[in-house]
């Protein structure tokens, strides 16, 4: 079985582009959610290996998508979080990454983009499929 | 900010507009025109532009500590807008007489990756950093368009329009920055830096 994974971006554009290059890898997508209170709750229900987030979305309920990460860090110590945002900002990045987010990703995602996290996914998840070259 | 610094901040917005659009289309792209202009150039800077009746615009608010700090806006010719639609959400054949919901979607995330793109490449002329808010995508005429891009009058726009010729594409990246927010008051009114 792949690696369970829950795509959380407000762009249903998006979602199908990350998905594309998840499954490539080999990662079973669980569950997709366009904000981070739907992701808070398909996290709880779901209990995915792997979560992707963008960090700009529509606040549902107060919560913005470093709330919903923390929370589900709080919740998963250990849960690898995938950072993928058009927000290329140092500030920001350094934010995600100082709170333990595999890697933080500035879109446009191409496979070049992709393959570098692809590697640390790899190392996290063995049993993924190998990159290309 | 002096001159030289509000002109590296447009070059640099040239160059990542051009990298992040290339990537995103797969071809060639290159810098048209670029202008740098105060807020009381703009109207005869948009209306002098030769663009067609019916537009469409995706923009971002920016804020910084809670307050408006500017805005940042992608501009294209609604023909351009349902070329580029297809091309990136991978649709095969004619374009289509109309933006449909993903088409719609697919050019809310490209415009927000480029002025994304764009609003880091003019940091070094900002001293807060603002938070764009979320792309939101308008349909409409010049003068709609013009209305609702309009600056307040202390902003300061760069004005940069790429184009992928062998596509037929071409698009506008405005970003209009708040003098609140410039590291200082730019001496600069409208001119063209490179056409």
């Amino acid at each position: 079985m792949g690696v369970r994974t829950l795509i959380v971006d407000d762009s249903a554009f998006m979602r199908e582009i990350i998905r594309q290059h998840l499954e490539l890898l080999g990662c079973q997508i669980v569950g997709e959610a366009e904000n981070a209170a739907q992701a808070l709750q398909l996290f709880m229900a779901l209990q995915p290996d792997l979560v992707t987030i963008d960090v700009v979305m529509p606040q549902v309920g107060g919560l913005d998508a470093i709330g919903a990460f923390r929370k589900m860090r709080a919740k998963n110590p250990r849960l690898p979080v995938l950072v993928m945002t058009a927000m290329p900002f140092n500030q920001t990045r350094d934010a995600f990454l100082a709170e333990g987010a595999v890697d933080y990703l500035v879109k446009p995602l191409t496979a070049q983009v992709f393959r570098q996290t692809a590697r640390k996914l790899k190392r996290l998840f063995p049993d993924l499929r190998d990159v290309e070259a | 900010m002096g001159t030289a610094a509000l002109e590296r901040a447009a070059a640099n917005v040239a160059d990542v507009g051009i990298t992040a659009l290339g990537a995103m289309i797969r071809d060639t792209v290159v810098l048209k025109s670029q202008r740098i202009y105060d807020a009381e150039h703009y109207e005869p800077s948009l209306a002098h532009a030769p663009l067609p009746d019916q537009l469409v615009i995706v923009s971002q608010g920016l804020k910084a500590h809670g307050q408006h700090a500017g805005r940042m806006s992608m501009v294209m010719s609604l023909d351009r807008a349902l070329a580029l639609a297809g091309l990136i959400a991978g649709w095969n054949g004619q374009p289509a007489a109309a933006l449909n919901r993903i088409d719609v979607d697919a050019i809310k995330e490209l415009a927000n990756i480029l002025l994304g793109r764009c609003l880091d490449a003019v940091s070094e002329a900002i001293a807060l950093e603002p938070k764009p808010s979320l792309p939101a995508l308008v349909q409409g005429t010049l003068g709609m368009i013009a209305a609702s891009l309009r600056p307040s009058p202390n902003a300061i726009c760069v004005e940069t329009t790429l184009s992928a010729s062998a596509r037929g594409l071409e698009l506008t990246l405005l970003a209009a920055l708040d003098s609140s927010i410039l590291r200082q008051e730019p001496a600069r009114t409208g001119s063209d830096i490179s056409l």
